[in-house]
């Protein structure tokens, strides 16, 4: 009816529309040419479509099924308008006879499709119907004119939206029951296929088995019926199998692009994610290679060990320092790379504690024993590797290579012990005027009684008792001579650290008994106050003597200028409290500016003229490395006084200065 | 003729006594002072001597002690004895020249000498001819 009105309305308007090679052809007569052609080219221009989608993009066997589909609806279209619109009954009866052929194409691409589309469980329904089909269009060919006539006795007219048609009539086939049973297999099968779709579930599989296998049920029931009744002359109208098949496609192919159209987004999506992958897996293929470059450039230790202690990367300082290609580092642990059971034994504990406590762990200083057998000091960071689940396998490390400032730092050590040991020489040298007259004295004694005894055994009765004594202190003076050159060798021995326990306050006086000379002939008085049983001192004996003995000769010095009655010096020891003691030495000189009272523990500051003026520097150093201090103040009555703490028994672990 | 005195000031113990030991191997009646300060006590004018002492001593040395007895009367010869070279010339001019200036060690006979030649000068100052 609609194109009944839409003709009408388009007829002033096209006026040579009435113009045609057949004269006087009414209006109506084109409705069906016109209608079901248009239904033929829309089925084909589908099935163009999905043939085009399947090439194109997705490749899916249900697009081509549904092209083949609709291919095969398009030419049964046309055949039933040629039987609508056929001239005679023999006309007629052997064009339904060719119909077979698409009848049996749509039978076969309707199966393929339900089945790739829903997935049907009964396969074996579809293969009954085709091959029920099959049998039915061989019966039909077989038969004289078609599966459904024996013959054809006229052509009935029928109205078709008010044009009219012919539909043959005749005698039936006995054979037609079998394509009506293929119907009917297929309409089963439909069923079971879109129940195979409803219960995969979901709202859209549902809503698909329901349009698309409803609507093919549908079909396929009322094209199977209304033949029926069509050509057995009960209803009046034309088949109902082109134009609602082509209805039936619309609804599978509204259905199908959905499908085709996500299909070729996912596609797109796929393709371009595809080459996001691609491209960024070059990327990271790239920055692999960059960062491997660059853990090989820098010059310390990286590696990832797992807690079975393989490593899992490292680069070549690594590799070189195990002396094994790197790429033989990985895999394996350092027991197979080292053999030093010490060292191996700390490694592992430290791993294991980063991996344990989740903590980074800074190892200052370790040794490592290399290829070469050499000892390498690395400084070592671990860091545990927390993976995404939360579990702590493996630990980070970096080492840094400190060999060389190891090294330098045992030369400074070295050459700082040989400058103490100079500073010491040098000292004994400016002693020299006092150790002369330490040694004098004792000398100059054993001469006389040496000599005194001679001149008694000259007499003729010698005095056998005066003899002996003379003896004794010549021998009590050649021991006082042998402690003083003992006491100079000491100073002058190139000796190593060492810890002695001893007395601080013969220390003192000993200091003393040494620069006596210099204190006689600066005409210097000494006082010293020494509190007795004081605790034993346990530090470097002669490296305390050296201290005091600079500060001593110190003193002497800064009162050269001192009035002669004003020259006095004290010494004194004292207890500070329960772990320190302490050694005041006071002089009665100029003093110490205020400002320089730091600044002569400076090396090189000195205010003599041939000093270094290294002494003091020492001295600090000698008792800072005894875990004591030396600090210089200001004498309330005028001068300097220098006060050196330390702690008593065991103090704080004395090194080399 | 009066016995004479000799008194040996130093503050080393052990060098006094073998000085003295040396002396009274002479004959000569020595007494061992331990300080300047204990031979201004000990120090008898009436008795001829000298005295030996050391130059450089703690609190007051060998010229400070010659200078005291300077200021008594019969003030005895002074004998000094000392270590040091240089000391000794600047010694030398503080002390002027009627002194006896000799090195330490000494030789035993060098002393003696030096102690009789002392108190005979000393013999004579008191008894001039």
């Amino acid at each position: 009816m609609l194109a009944q009105k839409m003709l009408r309305t388009l007829r002033p308007r096209v006026p040579g529309w009435r113009v045609s090679r057949r004269r006087n052809i009414a209006l109506e007569s084109l409705i069906i040419p016109v209608v079901w052609s248009l239904g033929a080219g829309a089925c084909f221009a589908l099935a163009f479509v999905y043939l085009m989608a399947w090439f194109k993009a997705v490749g899916e066997r249900e697009t081509l099924a549904f092209f083949a589909l609709a291919s095969s609806l398009g030419l049964m279209t046309l055949i039933e308008m040629f039987i609508l619109l056929a001239p005679t009954p023999e006309v007629a009866g052997r064009i339904v006879r060719w119909a077979a052929i698409p009848v049996l194409m749509v039978f076969i691409s309707l199966v393929a499709f339900l089945h790739l589309y829903f997935g049907s469980r009964r396969l074996w329904l579809g293969y009954l119907a085709i091959g029920l089909r099959l049998a039915a269009t061989v019966a039909n060919f077989a038969a004289d004119l078609n599966l459904y006539h024996l013959n054809i006795s006229h052509l009935r007219e029928i109205s078709v939206f008010g044009a009219r048609a012919h539909v043959p009539v005749g005698e039936s086939n006995p054979w037609m029951w079998l394509g009506r049973l293929s119907s009917l297999a297929m309409v089963l099968f439909a069923i079971d296929a879109a129940l195979a779709g409803w219960r995969r579930g979901g709202a859209v599989n549902r809503r698909r088995a329901v349009l698309i296998g409803g609507s093919l049920v549908a079909w396929i029931t009322v094209a199977a019926g209304q033949a029926i009744l069509v050509t057995s002359g009960i209803v009046r109208f034309t088949f109902l199998f082109a134009l609602p098949g082509f209805f039936v496609m619309l609804a599978i192919a509204f259905e199908l692009g959905a499908d085709t159209v996500r299909a070729l987004h996912v596609t797109t999506r796929l393709r371009l994610s595809e080459a996001a992958l691609r491209h960024s897996a070059e990327q990271l293929g790239q920055e692999r290679s960059f960062l491997r470059r660059m853990i090989d450039t820098i010059p310390g230790l990286i590696f990832v060990k797992d807690r079975e202690g393989r490593y899992t990367l490292a680069n070549t300082p690594v590799a070189e320092l195990y002396g094994v290609p790197v790429e033989q580092v990985t895999g394996r642990t350092d027991a197979e790379l080292l053999p030093q059971p010490q060292e191996l034994d700390r490694f592992r504990n430290d791993d294991i504690a980063v991996m344990d406590s989740r903590t980074e762990r800074v190892i200052a200083e370790e040794a490592v024993t290399d290829a070469d057998g050499r000892t390498r000091w690395y400084r070592t960071h671990k860091v545990p590797i927390i993976g995404p689940d939360g579990s702590c396998d493996q630990v980070l490390g970096s080492s840094i290579d400190i060999t060389a400032r190891k090294k330098a730092e045992s030369e400074l050590e070295q050459q700082r012990k040989e400058l103490v040991h100079l500073s010491r020489v040098s000292m004994v040298s400016n002693l020299s005027g006092s150790l002369t007259h330490e040694l004098n004295q004792p000398l100059a004694a054993i001469l006389s009684n040496a000599q005194a005894a001679l001149r008694f055994l000259a007499r003729e009765k010698p005095d056998l008792d005066e003899l002996r004594r003379i003896l004794e202190d010549i021998v009590e003076d050649d021991r006082r001579a042998g402690d003083v050159i003992r006491s100079l060798r000491v100073m002058l021995r190139r000796s190593e650290v060492r810890r002695d326990a001893f007395d601080l306050n013969a220390l003192v006086r000993e200091v003393i008994q040494l620069v006596r000379g210099d204190l006689l002939n600066l005409g210097l008085e000494v006082s010293l106050d020494l509190v007795p049983g004081l605790p034993v001192v346990h530090a470097d004996r002669v490296q305390l003597q050296q201290v005091l003995l600079n500060l001593v000769i110190n003193a002497c010095e800064a009162m050269a200028d001192t009035e002669p009655h004003h020259r006095h010096m004290s010494v004194s020891t004292a207890r500070i409290d329960a772990r320190n003691l302490k050694i005041v030495v006071s002089d009665r000189g100029p003093g110490i500016d205020a400002n320089d009272l730091e600044r002569v523990f400076e090396p090189f500051y000195t205010t003599k003229p041939q000093g270094l003026g290294l002494g003091l520097s020492m001295c600090r150093r000698i008792v800072a490395a005894h875990g004591g201090s030396l600090q210089a103040s200001h004498q309330a009555g005028g001068g300097a006084s220098f006060t050196v703490v330390l702690p008593d028994g065991f103090g704080a672990g004395a090194t080399a200065p | 003729m009066t016995s004479a005195r000799v008194y040996v000031v130093d503050d080393d113990a052990s060098v006094a006594k073998a000085l003295q030991r040396v002396l009274r191997s002479a004959g000569i009646d020595a007494v061992v002072c331990a300080s300047a300060r204990a031979c201004l006590e000990a120090y008898d004018p009436s008795v001829p001597g000298c005295v030996v002492v050391d130059l450089a001593m703690p609190g007051m040395g060998g010229l400070d002690l010659q200078s005291f007895l300077r200021c008594r009367r019969d003030a005895p010869p002074v004998v000094f004895i000392s270590g040091h070279a240089a000391l000794t010339d600047n010694a030398h001019a503080a002390a002027g020249d009627a002194v006896v200036f000799l090195p330490k060690p000494v030789e035993a006979h060098v002393l003696i000498d030096a102690v009789n030649d002392a108190v005979a000068r000393d013999r004579a100052a008191r008894n001039p001819a």
